[in-house]
């Protein structure tokens, strides 16, 4: 009866210490890796960007020399894919030329209902060629949403949002006007390369070429960011800049839930050593008996 | 003793583990074919599901979306564009609706999409309506999406 009742409260035991460490497991993990699930206070870990590379893996911050139709491969540290969101979350991303004009974008994503490992990324890719040696900038605004619904770019932005620049290849591309006909057949000197649709560029005069590369119109589609409302910050944020105290604060509780798990991990040790410890005394004293 | 213990806990962890891969296949299968996870599909790839939850949050969402812009949404029901362009889809020709058993197949192109809402029924499917069209129910339950470049 004794040795039933013992064995009995081993097997609460190894239950109970199994549940625990089935439910915190998955928990920090999931804190860890995944979608900054808000506690019950409703503290939402911040959401921030981890990358932003090109098709060949190098890193289009401050990059040169970028392909004229580039795709971005956006890596953030949480789900900002989730379907509910991603028309609002659509229309945080921007991308302006050196003038100020809004480009138009083309977003893709892969659904966490299809794949789940690619929730924390987005492709983003300009709609319609872009200029040569001109010089972009992609703004994402502090808008954007974690699937949690709490979690904000914002958080890790100090509310600027992420500012990336770059340089596409090649050689500015100016437009000259055609000479003007003068009236009165006056003598035409009228300066080539006035016409210029850079504002600001220096009409170099053996780099000049004429509209030649266009850019072709492209389809219109559901995943283009024009028309916004949100314009680009006066003062460019890196990514990574965070309210301290906010961010401290978020790094404890992630710190504290990490060390629960650890301790979840030790007591389900030790509670195996310290068996294994008393089943060989036993057998032991068994084989000593006999 | 403890060996055993030992064996018996990874089997069960397997069990469990590939139970929940099977069970969710399953789930899968079933509710593509009852109207209650409906796959969207283009260039002949699942690229999400919807269901009639998906369809009232997206619906709450446009509306929030659209007050925003000064707007106002349908109550319960979202636009077709507004679901799709939710899904991912960008970039193409037009989509094709198919219902559950034997109801009217739909090839609808971007332009015709104005005043299509997608509605949730009670039993957990959903509807298209045309808004429109004086609230005509075109597909009763919807079973599929698919784009067309």
């Amino acid at each position: 009866m004794m040795r039933f009742r013992n064995t009995g409260q081993k097997a609460g035991m190894f239950v109970l210490l199994l549940s625990i460490l089935l439910v915190v497991l998955p928990l920090a993990a999931y804190g860890e890796g995944g979608d900054g699930t808000g506690n019950s206070r409703g503290v939402f870990k911040p959401l921030g960007l981890v990358s932003a590379t090109l098709t060949d893996g190098t890193s289009i911050m401050d990059a040169e020399n970028v392909p004229l139709q580039p795709e971005i491969t956006m890596h953030f540290d949480k789900n900002v894919v989730y379907l509910i969101y991603w028309e609002r979350n659509k229309r945080c991303f921007h991308l302006y030329d050196e003038d100020g004009q809004e480009q138009e974008l083309k977003l893709s994503k892969i659904d966490d209902t299809v794949d789940f490992s690619k929730r924390q990324y987005i492709w983003v890719e300009p709609a319609k060629v872009l200029a040569p040696g001109t010089s972009y900038t992609l703004y994402i605004a502090p808008g954007l949403l974690a699937k949690n619904g709490g979690s904000t770019l914002s958080m890790t932005t100090n509310n600027q949002g992420v500012t990336i620049k770059f340089r596409t290849a090649g050689e500015k591309t100016v437009q000259i006007a055609p000479p003007a006909l003068p009236e009165g057949n006056t003598p035409s000197v009228a300066a080539a390369g006035s016409g210029s649709t850079v504002p600001g560029a220096n009409p170099a005069t053996d780099n000049v070429s004429l509209n030649g590369d266009s850019p072709a119109a492209s389809k219109s589609d559901t995943g283009t960011t024009a028309n916004q409302n949100e314009t680009a910050p006066t003062v460019p944020a890196a990514p990574g800049e965070v309210d301290e105290a906010k961010f401290a604060a978020l790094q404890r509780g992630r710190m504290m839930q990490n060390y629960v798990a650890i301790s979840a991990v030790i007591l389900l040790a030790g509670w195996v050593a310290v068996e294994v410890f008393r089943r060989k005394r036993q057998i032991a004293r068994g084989a000593k008996d006999d | 003793m403890i060996n055993r213990r030992i064996v018996i806990g990874i089997l069960l962890l397997t069990l469990v583990i590939g139970g929940a891969f099977l069970f969710e296949k399953v789930t899968r299968v079933q509710g593509s074919q009852n109207g209650k996870l409906v796959p969207v599909v283009q260039n002949d790839k699942t690229i999400a599901y919807l269901d009639a939850g998906v369809i009232r949050q997206l619906s709450c969402e446009e509306r929030e979306l659209k007050q925003g812009q000064g707007g106002s949404g349908s109550d319960n029901a979202v636009s077709l564009s507004f679901a799709l362009g939710s899904a991912g889809i960008v970039d193409y020709e037009y989509v094709e609706v198919t219902g559950l058993g034997d109801s009217e197949e739909f090839k609808l192109k971007q332009e015709e999409m104005e005043g299509i809402t997608l509605s949730s029924n009670s039993n957990g499917t959903f509807s298209m309506v045309n808004k429109s069209g004086g609230n005509r129910v075109m597909v009763k339950e919807v079973t599929r999406f698919y784009a067309a470049d």
